[in-house]
């Protein structure tokens, strides 16, 4: 059967609806996708020299030996936001004579196909061939190589079933990944290197096949369990669990002030609340609330807090997580039922000002829980009103007009086990615009002027966008409303 | 043939079916009536292991249904259009069904050919996707595909529904005559009652989940029973 799934893959992916945009967006991800390889294979070449140099290392291998673990927890977490899912449509195939197994099989093993497969070779050949396989012999650096690469195999294996546990039991469970943090703070601190206890396994794969032989072992495990995970709940009806967001959000009239927008809003609300893929978004932005601490450090006592331009890709950031998730797919999540505002009066202008709106506040209540922050200077707090004032004035915008750039059907109903995308690196790449624009202003007021003018700058720009708010959000409308045949008919046809 | 005992599907706390015991024999057309929610699509997916069951079992030939995959073989089913591929057009998605179902081309001739006064010259060597027929067309395709293995079981799901009063009566036809001469099963669900008293040797009427009646009488009065609980 797996020529002819190829096959059909192949015919699904070549006639799709959205062909010109995917292959827009592939050539994107393609390019990036090389950018990263050649990014890899620099570090990888000068990973040796480096090492020697700036770090004074002698002994490479035995450092190596010692690293490997913090690599791997490093590449997990990596893996768990790029990593994708396989996704396939059970529906079409489970009553024919195909074995359920064999579909999991072959999903899994294609899934493999991916940039993640081949970074720990990468990364790690050239140091190989150089430094290990040259004190220790080219045997020795083959099976060391290996053991790491299959570790690496084995971590696809395992994103995939922790994914799979966070989209089937609870998102809360995503703050588990918090875990492959903890080596990494104990050993910053000096309190605790787990690579000490580690060294030893991979020190000993340089003279045995032991650990190769238990790596393979782990792999094969790991496979086995996520597969018997995925045969047992390939049925297309969504394993059940005990939900309180079953029926959430009955309230109504949170938003009446705004009037007609403000009732779309609200809808929109309950359909953020009421669906698996906009609820792990919501989750996932207010876990991303915690990006700040990355980048913002409390300045060293007697020294000031000297803003960058950094800052402002982080505030940005910050305040705008949610809606750039959910505004990428604007118009999307009413894909099924858009005729309902169609056959309404100002049925389009409402749903559009409406979304607008809840965005607008969505930035606003990230910039509220974001204000501890203050806590690393009131600078911090400058740099996110001006993000906010960027948001709702200038980025909602670029994010709601590039959607609408042939927007794409999508079933929001459709279960969590197939449809845990999380966030991909498509998604991302849409946002690079988004991202860039406050630069436009910024760059040239710090330069010409300093930090700070270029921020008033910044914020004087998002005033004036917000000033035009209504004007900005009639282009919207204009692209929907006259492309609206299109858009509909395309709709109506469905993922 | 098919033999369900103790079969209850739950939905957190909801029942949506619970049959204590049916049996459907060899070459059995057997109607499925019911108003919306008396769980006909639910039994149905059961029976094709579409979704897990909460208790009990169903067995084709003896084969526990959710155990093997043998008898996919010898079951043809149409439920609804995402059981189709729609990417593919219909003459590519029967060939792929050929493949599946290792048919010689023979086979496949002989069985769209079967179908070719339903299909009404819109469905065979047309240059359209599944995805952009219409509703009618789109059920033709499904219901042709369910025949094509030359099952010993058929499931069809509101078979009638979209299809036009011409192509509703050669289904019937196509129906009857697999039933009569090849002892082909039959499960049919619908809300035509004319249609499905015309057809069907049995008929098992649900409510909410369970079996309310299971009527094997002649016609006229499988009808005025029917007639009966549906005009209450």
């Amino acid at each position: 059967m797996t020529p002819e799934f190829l096959r059909l893959l192949f015919l699904e992916r070549f006639r799709s609806f959205s062909f010109g945009r995917d292959l827009l967006s592939a050539l994107m991800v393609l390019i990036l996708i090389v950018f990263i390889l050649f990014y890899l294979i620099g570090i990888a070449i000068f990973l040796g020299v480096i090492l020697k140099n700036e770090f004074e290392i002698q002994n490479i291998p035995a450092f190596l030996n010692t690293a490997a673990i913090y690599y791997l927890l490093g590449e997990f977490v990596v893996r768990f936001f790029f990593q994708k899912t396989p996704l396939f449509d059970l529906n079409r195939y489970l009553h024919l004579p195909i074995k359920r197994s064999g579909i999991i099989h072959f999903l899994l093993v294609k899934s493999l196909i991916s940039t993640f497969s081949v970074m720990a070779l990468i990364l790690f050949l050239p140091i190989t061939i150089s430094e290990v396989s040259a004190r220790h012999g080219s045997p020795a650096g083959l099976m060391w190589l290996t053991t790491l690469v299959v570790l690496s195999i084995s971590l696809h294996w395992i994103t995939l079933w922790v994914k799979d546990v966070i989209a089937r039991k609870h998102p809360v469970y995503a703050g588990l990944l918090v875990l492959p943090a903890v080596p990494f703070v104990l050993l910053y601190f000096n309190l605790f290197n787990i690579g000490a206890y580690t060294a030893s396994f991979f020190s000993l794969s340089l003279q045995g096949p032991i650990p190769l032989v238990t790596a393979i072992v782990i792999c094969a495990l790991c496979y086995w369990r996520i597969s018997a995970t995925y045969i047992k709940n390939a049925y297309i009806d969504q394993v059940e669990r005990p939900s309180s967001f079953a029926f959430s959000g009955g309230r109504t009239g949170l938003l009446s002030g705004f009037g007609m927008p403000g009732i779309m809003a609200e809808t929109e609300l309950k359909l953020i609340l009421r669906h698996k893929k906009s609820r792990s978004y919501l989750i996932m932005s207010v876990l991303f609330l915690l990006y700040g601490l990355l980048f913002y450090e409390s300045p060293e006592p007697g020294e000031a807090f000297e803003l960058s331009a950094l800052h402002i890709f982080v505030g940005v950031f910050i305040t705008a997580l949610f809606f750039v998730q959910f505004g990428q797919f604007f118009l999307s999540w009413n894909s099924s039922f858009l005729d309902f505002y169609l056959s309404k009066k100002n049925g389009i202008k409402d749903l559009i000002q409406g979304k607008l709106l809840l965005l607008s506040l969505s930035s606003v209540a990230a910039f509220i829980l974001a204000i501890p922050y203050v806590y690393f200077g009131w600078q911090i707090l400058l740099v996110h009103i001006t993000a906010l004032l960027y948001n709702v004035g200038i980025g909602i915008h670029i994010i709601v007009i590039m959607s609408l750039w042939n927007p794409k059907p999508m079933d929001i109903n459709k279960g969590a086990m197939f449809n845990y995308d999380g966030i991909g690196l498509a998604q991302f790449l849409m946002a690079i615009p988004f991202f860039i624009a406050p630069y436009v202003i910024y760059a040239p007021v710090a330069i010409l002027v300093n930090n700070y003018a270029a921020l008033a700058a910044l914020s004087f720009a998002g005033l004036i966008g917000l000033l035009f708010f209504n004007r900005l959000t009639d282009v919207s409308v204009r692209i929907v409303e006259n492309n609206r045949y299109k858009i509909s008919s395309f709709f109506r046809r469905g993922t | 043939m098919i033999y369900v005992e103790n079969l209850i599907k739950r939905y957190g706390s909801d029942e949506v079916l619970n049959i204590e015991e049916l049996i459907i024999e060899r070459s059995e057309c057997f109607g499925l009536v019911g108003n919306n929610g008396a769980g006909k699509t639910t039994f149905f997916q059961l029976i094709l292991d579409l979704i897990r069951t909460t208790n009990g079992f169903v067995k084709i030939n003896g084969e526990n249904v959710s155990e093997t995959e043998e008898w996919k073989n010898r079951v043809g089913s149409y439920l609804d259009e995402h059981m189709l591929l729609p990417f593919l057009s219909p003459d590519e998605y029967f060939e792929t069904l050929k493949k599946i179902y290792g048919l010689t081309e023979e086979e496949l001739e002989y069985a769209l050919g079967r179908f070719k006064p339903l299909f009404n010259e819109e469905i065979l060597g047309k240059k359209k996707y599944i995805r952009d027929l219409s509703k009618g067309n789109l059920k033709k395709v499904g219901i042709a595909s369910a025949f094509l293995n030359n099952p010993e079981i058929v499931l069809l799901d509101e078979p009638f529904e979209n299809l036009d009063p011409t192509s509703q009566s050669r289904l019937k036809k196509l129906i009857i005559e697999d039933q009569k001469q090849k002892g082909t099963t039959f499960l049919i669900s619908s809300h035509d009652l004319t249609h499905v008293t015309d057809i069907s040797n049995r008929i098992v009427l649900l409510e909410k989940g369970l079996v309310l009646k299971d009527l094997k009488d002649d016609k006229e009065v499988m009808a005025s029973a029917l007639a009966d609980y549906f005009e209450r």
